[in-house]
């Protein structure tokens, strides 16, 4: 039998030819079982640390955080020995993902954003992350006032060696703007991404999807095309990206490029339900909405839209009505709406679910060409 | 009042150099762009003019090497050259992607700036064709200052460059290396690129591309295909592809990798833009499941981004893309149908890649799907032949439920399908849509277990006490005996544990050394209604000799080391790392063993 470093690192070598997802996620998951089970604690950091960055990717927020909080413990019992340093850059991303938890309650997301600036603090960073964090956090629970004020102290702020590149922050910049209904704001922002003056694959494939719906609603939808083209590209094969993807088929139902829609929402609805992260699935519901919205109107309900089989609509095989996917869509919608509004303290989704049959008033038929 | 910026060329150079060229050697390309481009405008004028470029090395003893680049293109006048050679900026380089004019006039510029990271006077001596203007001579020096004159004697009409070797930079001008890099740049080019350095002289491009030219067989032009990948790769490919696409008026090759493509491998093509060499790198041209090929292919209709570094995508690069992969899929239609045992060897590879394509187009799909193989508990096996022998698709969705359950469902008689991999669960999922009568079913190695045979009321009564110590010594674990009956009899026991088993194991361990804080936050995580208080289950089999011998013990002590012997051999037997608390009972039970094994002997 090979060590356990020589097993690690077979495993390791193996995941890093995969895309991040499930997949992946269970290899390192395995290196990180074996690192353990040879008392093995640097290895076991280190083999944690990168399956951080591969549970985002993989939309394993439940995961980050369980292993983010080994690798936090380890830093705390031996600072000598695993500087917190080491996973700083990664605090942000467990913090801002406990949002996407309902049964995290919102004062405890308040405790663990003071934990993460105390923590920041300690480490003598400044505060431009953190502002930037509560900002994205604010945008997520549909907290206008807060995320206007964590705009405001981020615009105070100076860079500093644990800030975020200027990427990520025009990237948060366009989500922003989109929460505060502000298209031309959000517009002006995702610019550098779409001509590719800034160069991030990651944003520019958001940036991309970001723009659709306000460019639609611009009149510029011949315009949009060839982002709708980019951005599907870049986030396309993605579970991480399901929101993103939502976007594109919403594109696609509003232009009137049906079967295009159709096949895409079939294509990434089993991701969709079978992901751990509920906010993930309640934005790929919510968004996704307008393309059973168009179907009805086309008077295409009883058109059948292929379903994963293990899905309660799938009564008969694994094919639904349109009509009855729409309904069983708004009720699941729904309840994961009302749950986050119930968390977060207000009715941002519930609203943002209500407001999506208005959206057919953009229809702007344009074929997408071969 | 206005002020205007003073520009600092020396500067500019270097910051060129550094962010746009990727070295020195980029001066060949661009004067072969300026030479080809002058040509092809001279073409506007005069469409039967046949053009030529020309290379000419002197390397004098004790001097520095000089090299004249000289073509028979549309020449530049006086006036031209004072706007186009010597104003930066006037170029295009820096419009936005897609504006880039496309005459000769707009790209001489920025490029023959290049000159100067090689040789510290360019000049450059022009006569056009156009009208009656006299040749003209330019010299410039990286200080930013040059000298212009009208030259008394006449010349063809044409440019030439002539350039002096830097100290640092004589490799370039060398035969060997400027004929490489002329072919590198240029080989694609139509007009013959004739480099000479004293008695040496070659036509570099005169071969031309092996996809253009005429061969007496296929075996032939694939011998000649493969041969051109293994001079401009040095590698031996498995294939080569001609690639042919209406859309971006695109042609080409593309060479099949020899060895495994890694799903997340950068894809990186060689693209040319109207026959000169515009990338090695470029990303978006072919579909993403073509990550099994390397591509070289020359597009005169595809518009290049301001990086030049791949081509903008837009419809037209969406429509070739998209027949570009037509070309590579009637490829691998015609493997299939004409030659199996290359196509045996390509799946071999590159099955991952046919993977992706199957699971984002229904039609390669259909075509394929009976060729891939998976792996399965009877071995691997295509899945033509998995649903030949089976009415349903049995699958575990991760790799470790199908460890878990491996060698059960095989003495069981049960083919299942590990679909942990990258795009078999995909896959597996959409085979309903193409086989009517074919059913597919996800198993998880709990569920497995509830599959097997009962005991009866009475068995069930005799194995009481071993429940009921199993159930006292797994509760710690976090795991719930079970009792049946199955096969393999030789196996005593069976570890299974579902997804969400797993990741509580996880939490759990994270939860023992957290703060309260941030255990605070994992118990909340923890109430999730749908994750139960067992994490998994150990069933212990009634038809294996061992576990009936512990149905019959009495001695509590002897059972409760028994079963969590059992655990642990069946955590190691289902490939389940143990944990710090599962080695410590290994340990313990090994050390108890011989400590049984020493009191036996001395009572003896």
């Amino acid at each position: 039998m090979t060590n356990a470093f020589e097993q690690v690192a077979a495993l390791m070598a193996e995941a890093e030819g995969l895309p991040d997802g499930m997949a992946k996620v269970a290899l390192i998951e395995r290196a990180a079982a074996i690192a353990d089970s040879h008392h093995d604690l640097e290895l076991a950091f280190e083999v944690r640390k990168s399956l951080l960055g591969v549970c985002l990717g993989a939309d394993r927020c439940d995961l980050l955080l369980v292993t983010f909080t080994w690798c936090l413990a380890q830093c705390d019992r031996d600072p000598e020995r695993f500087p917190i340093e080491r996973i700083l850059w990664e605090f942000r991303w467990v913090v801002s993902s406990l949002c996407t938890f309902p049964e995290i309650p919102r004062a405890r997301i308040d405790q663990m954003r003071t934990e993460m600036a105390r923590r920041y603090q300690q480490a003598g960073a400044g505060r431009r992350s953190f502002w930037l964090m509560c900002r994205k956090m604010a945008v997520d629970m549909g907290d206008v006032r807060q995320a206007v004020a964590a705009d405001g102290e981020l615009r105070k702020v100076p860079s500093d060696w644990l800030s975020d590149g200027y990427p990520t922050e025009l990237g948060f910049e366009i989500t922003y703007r989109l929460f505060r209904n502000q298209p031309d704001r959000a517009l002006k922002a995702a610019l550098p991404f779409l001509t590719r003056e800034v160069r991030s694959d990651h944003f520019e494939g958001g940036a991309c999807a970001d723009v659709l719906l306000p460019m639609l609603k611009l009149g510029r939808t011949a315009e949009a095309l060839p982002y709708h083209r980019r951005g599907y590209r870049l986030r396309g094969g993605s579970v991480r990206h399901l929101d993103s993807i939502a976007k594109h088929i919403a594109f696609l139902a509003l232009t009137d490029n049906l079967g295009r829609a159709v096949r895409m929402f079939e294509k990434h609805l089993p991701d969709a339900l079978r992901t751990a992260n509920d906010f993930t699935r309640l934005r790929f519901l919510t968004d996704s909405f307008p393309l059973l919205d168009r179907l009805r109107k086309a008077g295409k309900e009883a058109m059948r839209i292929r379903v994963p089989p293990d899905c309660s609509l799938a009564a008969a095989g694994d094919r639904a009505a349109a009509g009855a996917v729409r309904q069983w869509m708004a009720k699941a919608a729904g309840e994961l709406a009302a749950a986050f509004d119930a968390r977060n303290g207000n009715d941002y989704y519930s609203k943002q679910l209500a407001a999506a049959p208005r959206l057919q008033r953009l229809l702007c038929p344009c074929p997408l060409t071969r | 009042m206005r002020h205007k910026f003073q520009i600092h060329l020396r500067g500019i150079i270097d910051l060129l150099s550094k962010h746009l060229y990727s070295g020195p050697e980029v001066f060949v390309r661009e004067l072969l762009q300026n030479g080809v481009d002058a040509i092809r405008a001279r073409q506007k004028l005069d469409s039967a003019f046949n053009g030529s470029l020309n290379l000419e090395l002197h390397r004098p003893r004790g001097k520095p090497a000089t090299l004249v680049a000289t073509d028979d293109g549309i020449g530049l006048t006086e006036d031209e050259v004072h706007k186009f050679l010597a104003t930066i900026g006037e170029s295009s380089k820096r419009m936005a992607e897609g504006d880039r004019p496309t005459d000769f006039i707009g790209q001489f510029g920025v490029g023959i700036l290049s000159c100067f990271l090689v040789s510290d006077e360019i000049v450059v001596i022009s006569r056009s064709a156009q009208g009656e203007s006299p040749p003209v001579e330019w010299r410039a020096r990286p200080d930013g200052t040059y000298e212009v004159r009208p030259l008394s004697h006449d010349l063809l009409p044409g440019t030439q460059v002539i350039l002096t070797a830097r100290e640092d930079a004589d490799e370039f001008f060398t035969f060997d290396r400027l004929s490489e890099l002329v072919k590198h740049y240029g080989g694609m080019l139509p007009y013959p690129i004739k480099v000479s350095s004293g008695k040496r002289t070659e036509v570099a491009n005169e071969r031309g591309v092996p996809w253009r030219q005429e061969f007496a067989s296929e075996k032939e032009r694939a011998r000649a295909l493969l041969q051109f990948g293994r001079e401009a790769f040095g590698t031996d490919f498995l294939d080569a592809i001609p690639l042919r696409a209406r859309p971006g008026d695109i042609d080409g090759v593309a060479f099949i990798l020899p060895h495994e493509a890694s799903l997340t491998a950068r894809r990186a093509h060689r693209v040319y833009l109207k026959n000169m060499l515009l990338s090695e790198s470029a990303d978006n041209l072919l579909p993403d499941w073509a990550f099994f090929v390397k591509a070289v292919v020359n597009a005169n209709d595809l518009r290049p981004t301001a990086s030049r570094e791949t081509f903008y995508d837009d419809d037209k690069l969406a429509a070739a893309r998209e027949a570009l992969g037509d070309s590579l899929r009637g490829y691998l239609v015609n493997l299939a149908e004409k030659r199996p045992e290359k196509l045996e060897r390509f799946i071999d590879l590159h099955h991952r890649a046919l993977k992706a394509l199957a699971a984002e187009d229904d039609e390669f799909y259909r075509l394929f799907i009976d060729y891939l193989p998976f792996e399965t508990t009877h071995g691997r096996m295509t899945f033509g032949d998995y649903r030949r022998e089976h009415g349903t698709v049995v699958f575990a969705p991760t790799v470790d439920q199908f460890r878990q359950i491996a060698r059960v469902a095989s003495a069981q008689g049960r083919c299942v399908i590990n679909a942990g991999y990258a795009y078999d669960h995909e896959l597996l999922a959409k085979a309903p849509d193409v086989f009517d009568d074919l059913a597919v079913e996800e198993v998880e190695a709990s569920e497995i277990v509830q599959s097997f045979d009962d005991l009866t009321l009475d068995e069930q009564e005799e194995a009481h006490l071993l429940m009921t110590v199993a159930e006292a010594t797994l509760k710690p674990f976090r795991c719930e005996p079970e009792l049946k009956k199955f096969k393999p009899k030789e196996l005593p026991a069976l570890f299974s544990t579902s997804k969400d088993g797993r990741f509580f194991r996880s939490l759990e361990q994270s939860r023992e050394i957290a703060d309260p804080l941030w255990g605070g936050v994992l118990d909340q995580l923890g109430r999730r209604e749908r994750r139960g208080s067992a994490h998994s289950q150990l069933c212990f089999n009634f038809d294996n000799g061992l576990v009936r011998r512990l149905v019959g013990l009495k001695n509590r002590a002897l059972l409760r080391r028994s079963v969590e012997m059992l655990y642990v051999q069946a955590l190691l037997l289902g490939h389940q790392p143990l944990n710090a608390k599962e080695m410590a009972l290994l340990n313990d039970g090994l050390l108890a063993l011989i400590e049984f094994g020493v009191g036996t002997e001395e009572s003896a």
